[in-house]
């Protein structure tokens, strides 16, 4: 590498650093803070004096209040909406995309096109909307009415990245894995998918941090305890009278955060991983 | 292995129609190519070959047996795609072995077979490799082996060196004879390149507007070509085609008009002067037979208006008086300057003679006579 280009890679990583470092230093904060003693973490970055007592909410029900379900429940609840609407989403757009991509029937154009056209609505708006409809269908107060919705909302972006996604494997990878020997669903299965993993990945990280981190339909839409969400569990005890535990609600939050840390990364290597591979024509 | 045959093949999509009445025939371990311009429906019968299209109508015969209706899958063809179509998340192992893997073909005896085909195609070194680690030459022999792995009936290959450059493709025109031959699979290629389809296969088909326009060797098609598509269409350079024609004056002042003006001397008697219906028809001559002679021997006046070097020889281009252009291919060692008049005499025993309305041969001078 020449010295000019060392400069440049210089500069640029000062630069990445320099962007990074706010929000590197505001987790950073967060972290120290759940592990911090009382009312003295609210100023400063380090706290005077450590303690695990925040964290006592993990083991003790009763430390996080009375006012709030197990976190325990809770986080079941995320898992389950997360992981349902990314399943879901997944699959669903996937086999759209791969239909899209693909075939072609009438009315294809404007299907994608209204297909987007369903995206452009902000979820708020249809707040009341969904309320009545899932009156009707005997889903409200439940986890699943909420991944329905939250499906139908995301699928439209899963079925245009996933199109894309397909629409660059090329027409002969198919005709070859018939040519080997496969059925149009085996030529799907064996060849086409892993050519898509990276757009899989990708609308299984997105739709997943989607779920975990649905506040609004959950809030909307459920009113027992036992249906309670970490997002709302943490508003609960964000919004307290009297005054927020700060300790508590940063430990809390560090909590809600990690599975979303190690899921990413785990996608991310998926990602990286895959996309090695490339097609070249 | 097996002898292949198409019987008045059609095929449309939509209003298009690409293949209209094809028929050939292809005998056991020939190799046999399809040479036609783009879009003159080579591609489209070779994929009807494979299964991945159906005809319209017509059959398509396997050892007499009619495949027509089966799916890819029993039909045991490999194919060869253009831009090879090799799976990028597999290794050059993988992709090898997955027609075997299809076929629920036991592991180890994979692993032979992937061996064999990958030692014939000298790619032992590579398999751990995935495609896009690959050259263009490299990846073109794992679509091979993956393509005779299965030891198919047939072997299809789809402009199988268009992807590379001039060296490598004269070398790997050499290797797919060679493996060609010591697996004596019947193999059909199609091309837009003559130079491939001479230099590959027993026997060419000519294609053009989704109809064979002629079969046969190499010698036959440019010797004695069916048409005037085929005349124009094999040889390099091509051949020079004068129409408008009439014959004047009689005995040893005989001459041969184009346009109204004099392109060569005819003899009477057993040459073209005897042939009729001069008037409506075109005649063909390659550019070995139009002789740069000097100016004003014997033959009608031209000018140089261009050259191009090829090496041992050289393309003249030759503007005759009244406009009518020829090309001739002459000895390097002939040196001619742009510009310069010189005769041009055009050899009368070497002339192809077409009909003006269909373009099917009607006379063929030289060894075809």
């Amino acid at each position: 590498m020449s010295g000019a280009a060392l400069r440049n890679r210089a500069l640029l990583i000062a630069a990445l650093v320099l962007l990074a470092l706010p929000i590197a230093a505001a987790y950073l904060w967060l972290v120290l803070a759940s592990f911090g003693r009382g009312h003295e973490l609210t100023w400063g970055i380090f706290p005077t004096s450590y303690t695990t007592d925040n964290w006592r909410f993990l083991w003790d029900a009763s430390a996080a209040g009375r006012d709030v379900p197990s976190v325990w429940l809770a986080t079941r609840n995320s898992v389950v909406l997360a992981v349902s609407i990314m399943v879901l989403d997944v699959s669903l757009a996937t086999n759209a995309g791969y239909v899209f991509s693909r075939w072609t029937f009438r009315g294809r154009g404007p299907l994608l096109a209204f297909v987007m056209v369903l995206h452009a609505f902000p979820s708020v708006t249809l707040l009341v909307s969904l309320f009545i409809v899932l009156l009707h269908m005997g889903l409200l107060d439940s986890l699943w009415g909420i991944v329905l919705v939250k499906v139908a909302l995301q699928l439209p972006f899963g079925i245009f990245v996933m199109k894309g996604f397909f629409d660059s494997v090329p027409w002969e990878s198919e005709m070859s894995a018939l040519m080997d020997g496969c059925t149009r669903l085996g030529a799907y299965r064996r060849v086409i998918l892993p050519q898509v993993m990276p757009g899989i990945a990708s609308i299984a990280i997105f739709s997943f941090l989607e779920g975990w981190k649905e506040f609004l339909f959950v809030y909307a839409f459920t009113f027992d305890k036992s249906s309670w969400t970490l997002s709302l569990y943490l508003q609960s005890i964000l919004s307290r009278t009297g005054g927020a535990q700060y300790g508590l609600l940063a430990a809390v939050a560090v909590f809600y955060m990690l599975p979303v840390v190690f899921f990413f990364l785990f996608a991310q290597k998926q990602l990286s991983r895959v996309q090695l591979g490339g097609v070249k024509g | 292995m097996a002898r292949i045959e198409l019987r008045g093949l059609s095929k449309r999509f939509g209003e298009v129609e690409v293949l209209r009445d094809l028929s050939l025939e292809v005998g056991d371990g020939e190799i046999a190519a399809l040479l036609g311009p783009s879009g003159c429906g080579k591609s489209t019968t070779l994929f009807i070959l494979a299964g991945l299209y159906q005809p319209s109508a017509g059959q398509v015969l396997f050892d007499g047996a009619d495949m027509v209706g089966v799916h890819p899958r029993g039909r045991n063809v490999g194919l060869v795609f253009q831009s090879y179509a090799l799976y990028p998340h597999l290794t050059v192992r993988e992709n090898i072995g997955f027609p075997l893997k299809l076929q629920g073909v036991a592991r180890a005896e994979i692993a032979r077979r992937v061996g064999e085909a990958a030692a014939l195609a000298g790619l032992e070194e590579l398999l751990d490799r995935k495609p896009s680690q690959l050259s263009g030459g490299q990846q073109q022999r794992v679509a091979s082996a993956r393509a005779i792995v299965k030891r198919p009936t047939l072997l299809l290959m789809d402009e199988p060196l268009s992807n590379l450059d001039q060296e490598l493709r004269a070398r790997m025109r050499r290797e797919i004879r060679r493996v060609q031959r010591e697996t004596g699979i019947t193999t059909i290629i199609v091309t837009h390149d003559q130079e491939e389809a001479m230099s590959l296969a027993d026997r060419i088909y000519v294609m053009q507007d989704g109809r064979i326009q002629q079969g046969g060797g190499h010698r036959e098609l440019y010797e004695r070509p069916a048409n005037r598509f085929v005349a124009g269409f094999i040889g390099v350079p091509s051949m020079n085609f004068l129409d408008q024609l009439a014959v004047v004056g009689a005995g040893e002042d005989a001459w041969l008009e184009s346009r109204g003006r004099r392109v060569m001397r005819v003899s009477s008697g057993d040459g073209l002067a005897g042939l009729g219906g001069l008037a409506s028809a075109a005649i063909g001559i390659r550019p070995e037979h139009v002789a740069v002679t000097p100016a004003g021997q014997g033959a009608v006046a031209a000018r140089v208006v261009d050259l191009v070097p090829e090496g041992r020889e050289v393309v003249v281009g030759l503007e005759l008086e009244g406009g009518v252009e020829l090309r001739s291919i002459v000895p390097s060692t002939l040196e001619l300057a742009l510009g310069q008049t010189v005769g041009a005499a055009i050899d009368e025993r070497f002339v192809h003679l077409f009909d003006g309305q269909t373009g099917a041969a009607l006379h063929h001078g030289g060894h075809g006579r």
